[in-house]
């Protein structure tokens, strides 16, 4: 499969294309992983956040696919190990510096991108199951008729306050996550 | 009022302010930087509703096959720490494959093309990396990496979750035995979320065609609604006769 063939698939949910994926980039991820104080668990939780930021935040596949997940996960393995110790050996951080400059500025936006997502993704996680239904429901689009059956409540009403309610407590979440403040 | 901002945010975005109010909107959101913060955080959290719906399939996908290969890994580390000697592989594997041959060769039915095994699918447990999430959901999960099948049944039966979801997840620890007959017996009839529905749908499928129940199969598979996630709808179809 091309490049361009697995971003697709990547994003149109095809399992062969995210299982292609591992088969063809994860080795290189875990043998660097591997020699710079890790394991293959951990090459495995990298590769997995890796590829739901390229997923979320990345619209159009600019350059080289294996070369722009080998970054990506690089950058997320040094940030995991800095915040693990300080005393860890250190990562040879010279392979990073050779990168393009724009290229380089781009995947941190990406990944800023990305700790906003996973910030707000942990908030929604807290909600009750109904709140989050009902809040995605409403996102589809569908109409009050069809919330009403769906989730069972009694008037249209209820799903205004319900909705005003889970967007409220969503938020106090998201502002008591200790990132917050470095993002907003 | 966080309410009423957010009535006006949701106003902003879809093009709803015009005049005066829009201008009021823009000009205060040039002098308050709270007001732009909430305001910020509010968009974010429209943009993340729609990421959620827009790639809710791949994000899915992308988590089952990460989570399979966790769990492999945690099995070949497991494996490692127990290693025999070499030797002892060459003859197992070779002792191995000539009984295989010989049970192969005397019962192959090559009528039959699509095994329960090829169409089972692992499901996703909900715990996380952090620890977090149900206590008695992570040692089942546990458990059943570890092939502990008996043991996870306990841990579920023995746990806070609510019946409808204590049953669900001991049907899903007999699926993966291929125990059909119990997957049935556990299996709930209802469900709170779509892709519950799915899943269980799928499951009811497969065991049922696993025990050859035809008729059975077939009048289910007529009632499975079309919005089920195509990876499942896709299994279900090819299991049917129609």
């Amino acid at each position: 499969m091309s490049d361009q063939e697995l971003f697709t698939g990547l994003k149109s949910g095809d399992r062969k294309s995210v299982n292609q994926l591992y088969t063809q980039f994860f080795p290189s991820v875990k043998r660097w992983i591997s020699s710079n104080s890790g394991n293959e668990a951990d090459a495995c939780d990298v590769f997995q956040d890796c590829l739901e930021t390229i997923l979320l935040k990345v619209d159009t596949l600019d350059h080289n696919l294996g070369g722009l997940i080998m970054l990506i996960c690089k950058r997320k393995w040094i940030d995991k190990v800095r915040k693990k110790t300080r005393t860890t050996k250190v990562i040879n951080e010279e392979s990073l510096r050779k990168v393009d400059e724009n290229v380089e500025e781009q995947i941190t936006k990406y990944e800023e991108e990305y700790l906003r997502h996973q910030i707000l993704d942990e908030a929604f996680g807290k909600l009750s199951g109904l709140c989050q239904n009902l809040l995605a429901l409403i996102k589809q689009g569908k109409t009050t008729g069809e919330i009403q059956g769906e989730l069972s409540f009694s008037t249209a009403n209820t799903i205004y306050r319900r909705k005003s309610a889970c967007m409220e407590r969503w938020t106090e979440y998201v502002k008591q996550d200790p990132r917050y403040s470095s993002i907003y | 009022m966080q309410e009423e901002e957010h009535i006006i945010f949701e106003k902003y975005l879809s093009g709803d302010l015009n005049g005066s109010e829009l201008e009021a909107f823009e000009q205060r959101l040039g002098s308050d930087v709270e007001f732009k913060n909430e305001f910020t955080l509010y968009r974010d959290m429209q943009g993340y509703l729609e990421d959620k719906i827009r790639h809710a399939d791949a994000l899915k996908n992308i988590r089952s096959v990460s989570s399979e290969r966790r769990v492999s890994i945690e099995k070949g580390t497991k494996e490692k720490a127990k290693q025999k000697p070499r030797w002892f592989y060459y003859v197992s594997t070779a002792a191995t494959v000539l009984i295989l041959c010989g049970i192969l060769s005397y019962f192959i039915k090559p009528e039959k093309a699509v095994t329960y095994a090829d169409v089972y699918m692992e499901p996703e447990w909900p715990i996380k990396r952090s620890g977090d999430g149900n206590k008695f959901l992570r040692g089942a999960a546990i458990q059943t990496i570890e092939e502990n099948y008996g043991g996870a049944v306990n841990v579920l039966k023995n746990s806070d979750l609510d019946v409808d979801e204590r049953d669900y997840w001991i049907a899903e620890v007999f699926a993966k035995q291929g125990e059909a007959d119990s997957v049935l017996y556990y299996l709930p009839n209802t469900f709170k979320t779509n892709e519950r529905r799915d899943r269980q749908n799928y499951l009811k499928v497969i065991v049922l065609y696993k025990l050859n129940r035809q008729e059975e199969l077939n009048k289910f598979i007529s009632t499975v609604p079309e919005n089920t996630r195509k990876e499942y709808l896709s299994i279900i179809k090819s299991l049917s006769p129609n």
